[in-house]
């Protein structure tokens, strides 16, 4: 009758000629005299939407059919068995924002790398945090929370437009061909003595030049000029020179 | 020694002097076994063979019993020993029992390396590295690669080639099996190809045996039941096919209806769904075709549906695998006439033989056991033929 068992094998090949996630095992002892290429390959023992592919070298648990030894399947995991259960691991090792991982949430993949996926079943409470710890973070809420520990970017696919942020070079970086902020009011603190507000400069002036007024009056609204005052036309080719300068507001 | 029996021991190589009458043993060969099997009784009435090591495993016994330039030669190796009592105080004296197997049984080696390529093709490589001289094997369909792991070659032979082996009909489960011939071969056949060969060997039974000089009288002969499943295939459940061993290969089946003792159904496996639910994955499809041989190996045990113990005067030619042709006489119209009755004689494959020395009468005979199958599966069925039917 066909049963089956587990047992520990290991990865002697990851590259699998037909590209379906298998590996080449070899189960010891039973298959210490087999020659390397007619060691059998095993599928993944995963879910459809999973793929990763354990490295040569590793040791794995296979799942054989038997009594024919045909048909071999392989858990995508280092046994747990062979070291410690992990979650008492990553629960010391994950630092996102606020969150506490209380056993037994989250359900979590950790990656031989150190990093991980994880999910609060209960919360719905999900992120990915990088082994540098750098980790996207949704609360229960859905609010979002990244962090970063080197650098952070977000750019289309020429560069083109870009934010970065990156904490070695101590600098944020914001490029476009037009970069547009709609608001009542724009702050911006540069160092903390200056709290500047900046007025539009140059769109009022451009306004001005393409409105003739003649006025003897200081502004856009007083009357038309008289006599042979000079039109402030005769200024524009100083207009795209102007750039807003902080100034100090107290 | 009855005239014209030679009987030859050779113990651990060198000839033994054993008297015939202080001597029982039988030896056995069967289409279900790869390694002839035997028993031996000696009578040590002094306990000097067992102080001169007969009681050893593996202590190589030869056996050589030739009757009329007809020879059946046993080469075996004690397996077991038992010796219940003493028949004399102060000496552990007394029959030492021993259970012999083929000496090939032996050179097993429980290696851990893989074989490729057809089951026939790989088997025949096992016969001769476990020693058989000869090998007859009937081509296998499928090639793949198996990994023994550990087991004894029989072992790897029966539990994992074997189920999956199949010839290209694919109507009847394929036999692996050592016999008792003096060639030492190993036959690998279906028990299709296996009944149609041409009868070696007649036999008759009739109160007037002397009616066809060219046949061999049997002494008796006598309905075998044992491992029959009769009852189980006249009942009109599912039951009487072993779910146990089906399980993994099937996920249905029907009862047909053969022309088995007036037309009683028979469970019996057709073609439907002949897929395992572990069996889904892209890379493991060319296995599927191993899965009928599995099938047709489940059914085995209802191979045959009629069975018969023949005891023969000692006849080295009736061996597993041989075809006999029975004549079997029922009384006539008239006193004295005998008919031939047309329901036992026919064409029988010898599914197993026993051949036994017994020292008390200096004599020999014989023992087979032929099957033969009755039914017309029905259509669509995996046991197809009508095969040895008359």
């Amino acid at each position: 009758m066909v049963d089956t068992i587990f047992r520990v094998a290991s990865v002697i090949s990851d590259i699998d000629p037909d590209k379906l996630g298998r590996i080449q095992v070899r189960v010891l002892p039973e298959m210490k005299d087999v020659k390397d290429d007619e060691l059998p390959w095993a599928m993944p023992l995963a879910l459809d939407t999973e793929h990763r592919v354990p490295k040569i070298g590793e040791q794995l648990y296979v799942y054989i059919e038997t009594p024919f030894w045909s048909n071999f399947w392989y858990v995508n995991e280092t046994p747990w068995s062979k070291t410690k259960y992990p979650f008492a691991k990553m629960k010391a090792e994950l630092k996102v924002a606020d969150y506490v991982p209380e056993y037994p949430q989250p359900s979590f993949v950790s990656y031989p790398s150190g990093s991980y996926d994880f999910e609060d079943e209960i919360t719905g409470a999900m992120g990915f945090m990088h082994k540098s710890g750098t980790y996207v973070y949704f609360d229960k809420d859905g609010k979002l929370d990244i962090m970063y520990t080197k650098s952070f970017k977000i750019h289309d696919k020429d560069n083109k437009y870009l934010v970065t942020m990156d904490t070695d070079a101590d600098e944020m970086v914001i490029s476009g061909k037009n970069i547009t902020i709609t608001a009542d009011k724009v702050k911006v603190k540069a160092g903390g003595d200056f709290v500047a507000l900046f007025t539009p400069l140059a769109k009022i002036l451009k306004k001005l030049l393409t409105h003739i007024h003649i006025s003897p009056g200081p502004g856009p609204t007083g009357p038309a000029l008289e006599g042979s005052q000079t039109p402030l036309s005769a200024l524009s080719a100083d207009i795209d020179l102007i750039k807003s300068t902080v100034m100090k507001t107290d | 020694m009855s005239e014209g029996y030679k009987l030859v021991f050779k113990i651990n190589g060198s000839e033994a002097d054993l008297p015939p009458g202080a001597v029982n043993f039988s030896l056995r060969d069967s289409i279900w076994g790869i390694f002839p099997t035997g028993d031996l009784v000696l009578n040590d009435p002094s306990g000097l063979l067992k102080e001169n090591g007969f009681m050893t495993d593996g202590l190589p016994v030869d056996i050589d019993l030739n009757f009329d330039g007809k020879l059946i030669s046993s080469e075996t190796v004690v397996k077991d020993f038992e010796s219940r009592s003493n028949t004399a105080v102060g000496m552990m004296s007394g029959d030492l029992a021993m259970k012999l197997i083929s000496k090939n049984y032996l050179a097993q080696t429980g290696g851990t390396g893989a074989f490729s390529g057809t089951i026939s093709d790989v088997i025949t490589k096992i016969g001769k590295n476990i020693g058989f001289s000869k090998t007859d094997m009937e081509a296998t369909v499928g090639k793949k690669i198996w990994y023994q792991r550990g087991l004894l070659e029989g072992d790897f032979i029966e539990d994992v080639l074997l189920p999956n082996a199949m010839t290209g009909e694919a109507t009847t489960p394929y036999c692996v099996f050592g016999t008792l011939d003096k060639d030492k071969t190993l036959f690998g056949k279906s028990v299709a190809t296996l009944s149609k060969s041409a009868p070696s060997l007649k036999i008759m039974f009739s109160p007037r045996p002397n009616m066809d000089p060219a046949s061999y009288n049997a002494i008796d002969i006598v309905p075998f039941t044992q491992g029959l499943s009769r009852m189980d295939l006249l009942k009109n459940t599912a039951s009487g096919v072993s779910l146990e061993d089906l399980s993994e290969v099937v996920t249905d089946f029907a009862i047909g209806k053969g022309k088995f003792l007036g037309g009683s159904k028979l469970p019996i496996l057709t073609k439907k769904a002949p897929v395992s639910t572990l069996y889904t994955g892209q890379a493991i499809k060319e296995d599927l075709k191993f899965l009928t041989a599995r099938q047709i190996w489940a059914l085995r045990t209802y191979i045959f549906t009629e069975r018969l113990k023949i005891t023969l005067p000692f006849n080295p030619g009736a061996l597993s695998g041989k075809v006999i042709d029975l004549s079997y006489t029922v009384p006539g119209k008239t006193d004295n006439e005998y008919a031939k009755g047309l329901y036992y004689s026919g064409s029988w494959l010898v599914e197993g033989s026993a051949h036994h020395w017994i020292g008390a009468g200096k004599r020999a005979f014989s023992e087979i056991v032929v099957g033969r199958k009755m039914i017309t599966p029905p259509e669509g069925s995996l046991l197809k033929g009508n095969y040895l039917a008359e």
